[in-house]
């Protein structure tokens, strides 16, 4: 005899018009609100208003940067919509990786996914080093002339310039990533979300400082705070006049021509709205039309506070001036740090408390976009490993359910593309190796979403978010969108010497190397696995329902 | 004892091909998968770990001219004629739910009258179920692919008996039986839940009943255990702790809290007789295998709405288990 502590099934009339019986349920981890805020960070404001945006005044003179802003979002959306419609047809680990292999290939899925982890390897590195020498280093100076303290300046150049605090602190930035993966999922999220509203709050603080400070008040402010190291009383239009006399193109009249790239530009910061896709199985309602939403809201928001502020810090600062400063050499000699947003507030304000923490708030910025770009290597790894590919000790999770083996893996790899990157002179050559190798995976998955209707009928059919415009299936629309955005990029890239792709060789060796070894590692696991009995082939496929 | 013997005797050179999988809930794409999975993978003997019947019927509103409408994931559908009719039906299907068609009338009388609706729940279940039973007995007649199902903790019992009448299906829940030369029992029940499924027991009574029915077997060394639910704390079994009052999810410092919600019981009995292999399903999100002593307990997992059946191919030698996740 049992002893039952159940009674027998009962029915309820839900609200949404389903008849549901009593049955265990599946609930999922990842908020709407945790998924917006992870899909938000590799676009996150931040990073192209500190640094890498306004670069492009100087280099593409007139071309419309509110203009080249708004005509990337149609990239945004596609990118979004592949990710996204692929994602709710089949919510699982491993973004691109189970996307490609299920619809395309096995052999295409890896191909992409070693792009994308490199790409992630290459732009972790890359922070490892910006983190010093667009970080540490110049908010040291920063503070040490707001404080005037020449010794916290020479700290800043000491560190800004030695390859060996480069990698000191490189390595706590990752180890810092790391920890934020490796206190289990929960951990992880609770992390994701607070650093996401300090450094938020940190830019919006910064924000509001520079809308209640006028120009002409920030012309003063800033020239009374130079003249301490530079000895002119108008700093502020010395560093006009001398970018006017070095060429740099102040107010030159609207170029299209020049507007084409300012599209690449904010393209590279904001079509990364989809690493939710890499934990499809842990979002709630993730089988809904929410997934891709989610992911398009990301990016076009995100990219739309970085227009908004930045036409707060424009007409805070003087779009010459800003322009000017930004430009090579841009910056007087005593006053040699980068003229980030808050660094030039912090100067206005001439406040040494308030200048520590707008640097502290912008520093904690890259733990948060650090743990973004080691997200995917970890959950490919852990798609790879189920799949047979890598061995299973791969998918070990710690007491705390921390997946430690494939985020220690992630961080050794991290490390070693991180020295090769130490030896590359200069840095902005990784993170543009890392853009182009990413968008190759990136456009595997727009092919992915252009055929998926003809290549797995039965799936499409089913998705709840089965939608057409004018009778074509949206998911291709956005394929077909998202494959011509990865060209129109690389294009880009190859047609404007101001991107700085100095080695296009380098840039192939790197490719061509990656689709080896994803073949390479496809096909020793594939005969590995047989050796063992198991047929690898078998888990990609699927069996036929008839 | 007298064993019941099914499927073909593994020999020192061949190992048993086993394919398991767990929790399709109505999906008949799913269905049809396992059932073709023993040609497919070239599998001795199939294995379904439970939670056979869905969970909702969606009611497909139909008037006398054929116009329907119907909400579904969420959006609203709605046309007219056969063809449009069936694209639904299909993807309602696909997403492991029951379609209804019938009147805006029929609908609202089952919709206030909760005898009606359980009727019509018990009534679409079986229906599905006897139609799933006569597809086995089709498609593995005389194939010599043995097929052992059972159902889950979120099954009613009347589903047991249709299982029965299956000429080739072995119903095997709550018994003994043989698998090539392994022994396996398996059970339905599961621990307490938050939602009071149809087949719960608490922790001392699962135990008990696990251990009457693992007495049972003879070797333990080479047996499977097929057991609805997997062991606690083995990390196939984590899942959003849930407030059993409402059934919402419970949040630490503002994320849902995972916990371990497997059964104590399970874990005692495998810990205790140390089987070659244990099958797992319940916890869908839960994919995973662990190692329990020399015991390799597997959570095949399940997304029964995407019309994949997840499901493991398990080798298996007197002594030694090998396994591959497929997702079919």
């Amino acid at each position: 005899m049992v002893e039952e502590v159940s009674s027998p099934p009962t029915t309820t009339a839900t609200p949404t018009g389903l008849f549901a019986r009593n049955a265990t349920g599946l609930v999922r981890q990842v908020s709407p609100f945790s998924a917006y805020v992870l899909n938000f960070i590799g676009g996150h404001p931040v990073q192209p208003l500190a640094f890498g945006l306004f670069f492009a005044f100087a280099t593409w003179p007139g071309g419309n940067f509110f203009l080249g802003g708004l005509l990337a979002i149609p990239m945004v959306l596609a990118f979004s919509y592949s990710f996204g419609l692929l994602t709710s047809m089949m919510p699982r680990t491993g973004g691109d990786y189970t996307l490609n292999s299920r619809i395309l290939h096995p052999t295409i899925g890896l191909i992409g996914s070693f792009c994308q982890c490199m790409a992630n390897f290459m732009s972790a590195a890359f922070f490892g080093r910006l983190i010093v020498t667009l970080g540490l280093g110049p908010g040291l100076i920063g503070i040490g002339l707001v404080a005037h303290d020449q010794g916290l300046i020479d700290a800043g150049n000491t560190l800004a310039s030695s390859k060996v605090w480069i990698f000191v602190f490189g390595t706590l930035l990752f180890l810092a990533a790391a920890g934020v993966l490796g206190g289990g999922w929960g951990w992880t999220l609770r992390l994701q979300n607070g650093l996401f509203f300090i450094v938020t709050g940190g830019l919006a603080l910064c924000a509001i400082i520079a809308l209640l400070t006028t120009q002409s008040q920030f012309i003063t402010n800033f020239n009374n705070f130079a003249e301490y190291w530079t000895k002119s009383p108008d700093t502020y239009h010395q560093i006009i006049n001398s970018a006017k006399q070095n060429g740099v193109p102040l107010g030159a009249g609207f170029s299209w021509g020049n507007t084409i790239p300012m599209i690449g530009v904010f393209a590279t910061f904001s079509i990364f709205s989809w690493f939710t896709s890499f934990i499809g199985g842990e979002i709630r309602q993730a089988r809904s039309i929410k997934t891709a939403n989610i992911m398009a809201l990301s990016g076009v928001t995100s990219l739309l506070a970085i227009l908004l502020c930045a036409a707060i810090f424009l007409n805070t600062f003087g779009t010459d001036f800003f322009t000017a400063a930004n430009a090579p050499n841009g910056m007087p000699g005593a006053l040699n740090t980068a003229p980030t947003y808050f660094f030039l507030l912090s100067a206005s304000l001439g406040s040494v408390p308030i200048s520590i923490l707008l640097v502290g708030l912008y520093l904690l910025f890259w733990p948060m976009l650090t743990y973004f770009v080691f997200l995917q290597p970890t959950r490919t790894m852990f798609a790879y490993a189920f799949d047979g590919i890598l061995p299973k000790a791969v998918t070990n999770i710690s007491r705390n359910h921390a997946p430690y083996v494939a985020v220690g893996v992630t961080f050794v790899m991290t490390e070693l593309v991180f020295l090769w990157s130490l030896t590359n002179d200069s840095i902005f050559q990784v993170i543009i190796y890392a853009t182009l190798i990413q968008l190759v995976s990136m456009g595997l998955v727009g092919l992915s979403a252009l055929v998926v209707p003809w290549r797995r009928p039965k799936l499409y059919q089913a998705a709840a978010t089965k939608i057409r415009v004018l009778g074509v299936p949206l998911v291709s629309i956005a394929g077909a969108v998202a494959i011509l955005s990865a060209a129109f990029i690389w294009w880009l890239f190859f047609s404007y010497a101001g991107f700085g792709l100095a080695d296009p060789t380098g840039l192939f060796i790197w490719l061509g190397g990656l689709i080896v070894a994803a073949l390479a590692l496809y096909f020793v696991a594939r005969w590995v696995r047989a050796r063992q009995g198991v047929d690898l082939r078998l888990t990609y496929a699927e069996i036929p329902p008839e | 004892m007298k064993l019941h013997v099914f499927g073909r005797q593994a020999t020192e050179d061949k190992a048993l091909k086993l394919f398991y999988a767990s929790d399709v809930h109505g999906s008949g794409i799913c269905w049809r998968k396992f059932v073709g999975a023993g040609r497919f993978y070239g599998a001795d003997c199939l294995v379904m770990g439970g939670d056979l019947t869905g969970k909702a019927i969606v009611p497909i509103e139909c008037d006398a001219f054929d116009h329907f409408s119907a909400e579904f994931l969420g959006e609203h559908h709605e046309g007219s004629g056969k063809e449009q009719l069936g694209s639904l039906l299909d993807a309602i299907r696909y997403n492991g739910l029951y379609p209804w068609v019938a009147s805006r009338e029929e609908i609202e009388r089952h919709r206030t009258d909760g005898g009606a609706r359980d009727a019509l729940f018990e009534q679409v279940m079986l229906e599905e179920t006897r139609s799933w039973m006569r597809l086995a007995d089709e498609r593995l007649a005389g194939s010599g692919i043995a097929i052992f199902v059972m159902a889950g903790n979120d099954d009613p019992w009347t589903v047991d008996a249709v299982i029965a009448q299956s000429s080739v299906v072995v119903s095997c829940d709550d018994r003994l039986v043989r698998v090539g030369e392994h022994e396996m029992i398996s059970c339905s029940y599961s621990n307490p839940t938050p939602w009071k499924s149809p087949r719960e027991l608490d922790e001392d009574a699962l135990y008990r009943h696990l251990k009457d029915l693992a007495e049972q077997i003879e070797d333990p060394s080479s047996a499977i255990f097929n057991l609805h639910v997997p062991p606690y704390g083995s990390g196939l079994d984590m899942a959003i702790e849930v407030n059993p009052l409402d059934l919402s999810p419970v949040h630490k410092d503002g994320q849902p809290n995972v916990i371990p919600v497997g059964s104590r019981a399970v874990r005692q009995i495998i810990e205790e007789y140390q089987p070659l292999l244990s099958l797992h399903g319940h916890i869908h999100e839960s994919r995973a295998d662990a190692r329990i002593g020399r015991t390799l307990a597997i959570n095949a997992g399940s997304e029964y709405n995407s019309g994949r059946i997840h499901g493991v191919l398990v080798q298996l030698r007197r002594d030694r288990v090998l396994h591959q996740y497929v997702q079919g």
